[in-house]
């Protein structure tokens, strides 16, 4: 069945109630292309030209919330292009986030920024990291609990787990280039954010979802328990396996070291790292 | 006509008066749990989600019969329907024990990019012939009963050549499904369009209203918006006690939604009453006439 006249009235509706300067031009004119007898509804259109805007706004500063308190007032103009720049972004990505309203408007904003808002990044070149750090919140705040770790846990004896653990399935690791826990302190503190400055500082960060609380936390790694974690998230590991693994990355004698992995494992199990 | 719905719709439980779960009121809503007879959940809250989400959910339901309004079914969209939602949909409303799942008569996504935004449809032949193929696909994967909700819409789309009374009515036959029936937003649309709420209502096939939303509006200028953020008007009160009393209405559930500017929890209370209690009369008179009619 040919629906193309319907097609072609929803991308008419969609560019009247996204882009401003068509609105304002079939507005002038008193009428729509295509549609002779159609009275154009300036009111109508009007109203879901801000309905929209203010969803998709309100939508972001729920998701990128100090973003938008450093950019104040530039921030409604950056959703706006971002908003109207979306069509080609869904398709240039092929997986995006599982977290269903994330992945429908916020998940492709930290590349678009990164590339469309330059300038910007050249004024807070901090933002980036606050972009990146708050999108993983969203993410890891939903995130379902399921790991492949915990599907293999079946078949480990009563014995062998106790000795062997595996990764909080809810954790993300990222390099940073700002010490983003000052970031977020400084900005929650200011009544002016987009005035703050901060001196560049590269740090390895942790943030994982803690499984009883649900509260998000960030944790300062080296690159050494980085490289440990990533490993032991492929599965059930024990002690022994992440020595084996830290050894060809460290002088220690292995026995020295294995006592520090032993040190090492019970924090990071403290920490909620480990499970 | 078509009737594989209406006999469908005879085995579907009675649920009684209930309210929408939002995050604000999830704590008095586990609370009160005397007041409130189900819950409508809003799928795209609680889809593929864990942690925080994920405990609220599984609590709502260890303590209430569920039914699932999706907002992004996107039924009159131009796009293809989106089978991965569709899938995560139907594990959805299989956990959830729903015995009906709902979405709008709109389209909210063209071009794979989600508007956030219930937008409007040309109200004509091509559109319900598009939305009744799509409906039946959706209706055909869930395999559970699937109702529609009446949308406002704030603007006259162009190509439209027939009412929204007129188009739903066929759109609801020709694709045999059921009836969220919107009370707020007839009158909402009565009123911005010039149309008779009553009169609108009659036009129809209320046999097929499974469940009914009550909401709150909001005047702003000479325009009235569909806000979902204050009290139930004393207008739409009275258009509930009108369909309710219409001949082969057999309503399943009611429910209130309340999204924004949350009052105490006890004026929900009070409107949650006030519902029961002109479905009660409602429910009383159409038994009185049976009898006299018997």
């Amino acid at each position: 069945m040919d629906h193309s006249n319907l097609k072609e009235t929803e991308e008419i509706l969609l560019r009247l109630f996204t882009d401003r300067q068509y609105l304002y031009q079939v507005s002038s004119e008193g009428r729509l292309p295509n549609y002779p007898n159609y009275t154009f509804d300036r009111r109508g259109a009007s109203i879901y030209a801000a309905v929209l805007q203010t969803n998709r706004l309100e939508t972001m500063k729920a998701i990128y919330p100090r973003t938008a308190r450093v950019l104040a007032d530039q921030f409604e103009r950056i959703i706006k292009d971002y908003g109207l720049a979306l069509n080609k972004l869904v398709k240039s990505e092929t997986a995006g986030s599982k977290n269903f309203l994330l992945n429908k408007l916020g998940f492709y904003f930290p590349k678009y920024f990164q590339l469309a808002e330059q300038q910007l990044s050249s004024k807070y070149p901090y933002l980036q990291n606050l972009i990146q750090f708050e999108a993983a919140t969203a993410e890891l705040a939903d995130m379902e609990e399921k790991s492949e770790a915990a599907q293999t846990d079946k078949i480990v004896s009563q014995t062998a787990r106790q000795e062997w653990f595996r990764v909080n399935p809810c954790l993300m690791i990222f390099p940073f280039q700002y010490d983003i826990a000052e970031l977020i302190r400084a900005i929650d503190e200011s009544e002016n954010p987009g005035d703050l400055q901060f001196p560049a500082q590269e740090m390895v960060m942790l943030m994982l979802r803690n499984p009883s609380t649900y509260k998000i936390r960030l944790l300062e790694i080296n690159s050494l328990t980085a490289l440990l974690i990533e490993y032991a998230a492929g599965g059930n590991r024990s002690i022994e396996d992440l020595t084996a693994i830290a050894q060809d990355h460290c002088l220690l004698p292995a026995e020295s070291l294995n006592k520090h992995i032993k040190v090492l494992v019970e924090e990071l199990k403290n920490e909620f790292v480990f499970v | 006509m078509q009737n594989d719905f209406l006999s469908a719709k005879k085995q579907l439980p009675f649920l009684g008066v209930g309210l929408g779960l939002r995050t604000e009121l999830a704590e008095s809503i586990f609370a009160e749990t005397t007041a409130i007879d189900f819950l409508e959940i809003i799928p795209e809250q609680y889809m593929g989600k864990g942690g925080e989400s994920r405990e609220r959910l599984e609590k709502a339901c260890s303590l209430y019969q569920a039914v699932s309004h999706g907002v992004n079914l996107s039924l009159g969209s131009t796009d293809e329907l989106d089978w991965s939602y569709l899938r995560t949909l139907k594990q959805f409303v299989n956990d959830i024990r729903a015995p009906w799942f709902s979405d709008h008569v709109c389209f909210a996504s063209l071009g794979q990019v989600y508007l956030h935004e219930l937008l409007p449809v040309p109200f004509n032949r091509t559109t319900i012939e598009h939305m009744t193929r799509r409906i039946k696909q959706v209706k055909d994967y869930i395999d559970l009963p699937f109702i529609i909700e009446n949308t406002t819409y704030y603007m006259n789309v162009p190509g439209s050549a027939m009412s929204e009374a007129q188009f739903l009515s066929e759109l609801i036959e020709q694709a045999d499904c059921g009836l969220l029936l919107d009370i707020n937003n007839v009158y909402v649309n009565c009123i911005n369009h010039g149309l008779d709420p009553y009169n609108f209502l009659d036009q129809l096939p209320l046999e097929r209203t499974v469940q009914i939303h009550m909401a709150g509006h909001k005047q702003s200028g000479d325009i009235v918006l569909d806000t979902h953020g204050s009290s139930i008007a004393d207008p739409v009160y009275d258009l509930l006690k009108y369909a309710l009393g219409k001949p082969g209405v057999k309503v399943h559930a009611i429910s209130i939604e309340r999204d924004q500017n949350q009052p105490a929890f006890t004026e929900l209370k009070e409107e949650l009453a006030a519902i029961k209690s002109i479905y009660k009369n409602a429910t009383s008179a159409a038994l009185s006439v049976k009898k006299e009619g018997a």
